[in-house]
């Protein structure tokens, strides 16, 4: 379970988070929500330890994140990071088997092999796995990373739950692969572990979030399901632009559109 | 595959090392063969063989050639592993230690401590004095090191143009404090400022061997132990962290051993260009990226392309000798332009 308890932060005025506090149960995966500057990928460099709060709580199976060492975090707590670096010709399995480097010490063991191979076939790159990660597109470079965290917290046994986090996942990636990596994140989600998505495109965030953060300028708008919090007024608010919900017919996910003077709307 | 990869290359630069080790000690002036440096060497833990050599041959191979080819195993492999570290630390295969500045910082310090008149470095001889110098250079590497990375680092990504141009900066300002001090330089200064500039193993003594040999063994053996933190490094610091990385000890030790064993090698061997470059590159286009795999080559590459390089030095124009630094640069500064060519292609790529 993640418990974020009344986070502050400031280093700008435009630069600072006010009062956030939500949780994360396991099994769920939690939506971060706002417009572009709200301050969420602050929130998940605070929470994944990278930045240091001002004042505030993070809680992680409800010991405090100061209590883990990274190197301990690392074992059961994995990030996906918007941007990435990589400027070395390895393959990629060889990065995806760098998720394996907390669980041994020099040389990968058979059972590191094993869950890179599974992880690669998950994430439907199993065809990519000798080539050279810089010959990559930028949204096979995205799933390759996708496969490297999921390896990073896959295997063995473990009582507590896994915590998965992702910093836009759907970032390069075409509408196929964006809805396979939310359906992996959820399904990872689903074995009894806790993830939680900055996500931009608000019609995934509706399909695949069980609750929900929404952020405007650095303070909370809401937190719960999408059911309970996403209304037109709210995230009309948020964006700061007239959007509504639309409930199509026979179960289909609700549908996030911009309406306005402009938007011909048939009621 | 891979392994077995690995194991040929390793065997193959291994047997090369061997070879042009006795090379080193068998060819020049007095030439003594492979068997005759054999009996040498066995004679002094107590056997004797049938094979003769004369009083020479042995007094050249165990009081020149020798220190001369171990200086050059000990220099070759530090500064190969070294650079090898630390482009893992910049995550990228262009840092090199005499490209961006510390090389050059490290020398500076030696010329200006010696034409400062810190006489007393001059004075000390063997062993304390090779420490001594190795002192000064060592502060000097350290405290370039620590500029160019921190002038390169721009919210945890490395500029790399950053990084190259203040390398050039750095060069050329101790290029130009060691110019003004060859003016207030004597004769004597004079020729080991332009030692200290083009790098040479002429210099080599069991003192001198002895005085670098902890500072450029603790890389040898230290940095390879990072490789699977510096692989990890390669996809970025915070990535590192999240992967469980200690990366402010990694960026402390990889920046401190690379500024000991510059340090050292620049004392007594002056600036040698370009190994921490060439040779990550080679070992990289054999055997991959892989940290692992470079770190543990690094050094024997090193040494081999050390040794023959100073083999070149001396025999390629008997009887005067080559600087070393020159023999380094001939090889190194093309593989560096090929490399800045291809990185420069792959952005447009992008």
């Amino acid at each position: 379970m993640l418990n974020v308890q009344h986070i502050n932060y400031r280093i700008s005025p435009s630069l600072a988070l006010t009062d956030i506090s939500f949780d994360v149960q396991p099994g769920e995966l939690v939506a971060i929500l706002g417009a572009n500057g709200a301050g969420k990928s602050t929130l998940l460099k605070i929470i994944t330890g990278s930045i240091k709060m001002n004042s505030g709580n993070v809680l992680i199976n409800k010991l405090p994140l100061t209590y883990w060492s990274p190197k301990s975090l690392s074992t059961f707590a994995a990030v996906m990071q918007q941007q990435n670096q990589l400027q070395l010709p390895f393959s990629v399995f060889e990065v995806v088997m760098m998720g394996r480097y907390p669980h041994f010490k020099r040389r990968e063991t058979q059972t590191d092999e094993d869950i890179v191979n599974e992880v690669l076939v998950r994430t439907g790159i199993q065809k990519l796995k000798d080539r050279n990660y810089l010959t990559l597109s930028g949204g096979e470079q995205q799933r390759v990373h996708l496969a490297r965290v999921l390896a990073q917290i896959s295997g063995g046994k473990s009582e507590n739950s896994r915590y998965l986090f992702m910093d836009e996942p759907s970032n390069n990636l075409d509408i196929r692969h964006q809805h396979s990596a939310l359906n992996i994140a959820k399904e990872f989600a689903g074995e009894g572990n806790c993830v939680v998505a900055v996500l931009h495109d608000l019609n995934l965030a509706l399909q695949y979030a069980d609750k929900i953060v929404l952020l405007k300028n650095g303070a909370m708008k809401g937190f719960g399901t999408c059911a309970d919090i996403m209304t037109d007024a709210s995230i009309s608010d948020v964006y700061d632009l007239p959007l509504s919900i639309f409930h199509p017919p026979m179960g289909r996910h609700p549908m996030v559109m911009p309406v306005g003077n402009n938007v011909l709307i048939n009621a | 595959m891979q392994l077995t990869r690995i194991r040929i290359v390793t065997i193959a630069v291994s047997t090369l090392l061997i070879i042009s080790v006795l090379a080193g000690m068998g060819m020049g002036a007095v030439s003594i063969t492979p068997l005759q440096i054999m009996a040498i060497l066995t004679k002094r833990i107590g056997f004797n063989s049938a094979v003769q050599y004369s009083d020479v041959q042995e007094s050249v191979l165990m009081a020149i050639r020798l220190p001369r080819v171990l200086l050059a195993v000990l220099i070759g492999s530090s500064l190969a592993v070294s650079g090898a570290a630390m482009q893992g630390l910049f995550r990228n295969p262009l840092a090199d230690p005499s490209l961006i500045g510390i090389s050059s910082g490290a020398s500076f310090a030696a010329v200006a401590a010696i034409v400062l008149g810190i006489n007393s470095i001059s004075s000390i001889t063997g062993v304390s004095g090779t420490y001594a110098l190795s002192f000064i250079t060592f502060s000097g590497a350290l405290i370039t090191a620590i500029v160019v990375y921190r002038l390169s680092q721009s919210g945890g990504k490395t500029i790399i143009a950053t990084m190259l141009l203040a390398g050039i900066a750095i060069n050329s300002l101790a290029g130009a404090g060691t110019g003004l001090f060859t003016y207030a330089a004597n004769d004597a200064q004079l020729r080991s400022i332009t030692f200290w500039m083009l790098g040479s193993l002429g210099g080599a003594s069991w003192g001198n061997v002895a005085g670098i040999l902890p500072f450029t063994l603790l890389p040898v053996f230290i940095l390879p132990a990072m490789a699977k933190s510096l692989n990890a490094f390669s996809l970025g610091e915070s990535n590192a962290a999240h992967l469980g990385t200690n990366t402010e000890s990694v960026k402390k030790v990889v920046v401190l051993l690379t500024a000991l064993c510059v340090g050292a090698s620049v004392a007594v061997a002056g600036v040698i260009g370009f190994v921490g470059l060439v040779v990550p590159h080679i070992i990289r286009l054999t055997v991959g990226p892989d940290n692992r795999y470079l770190l543990f080559l690094a050094p024997i590459m090193g040494a081999l392309l050390l040794v023959c390089a100073d083999l070149a030095a001396r025999t390629l124009f008997i009887p005067a000798e080559l600087p070393i630094g020159i023999i380094t640069s001939i090889i190194g500064a093309p593989v560096f332009l090929y490399m800045v060519v291809k990185e420069l292609k792959s952005q447009k790529n992008f």
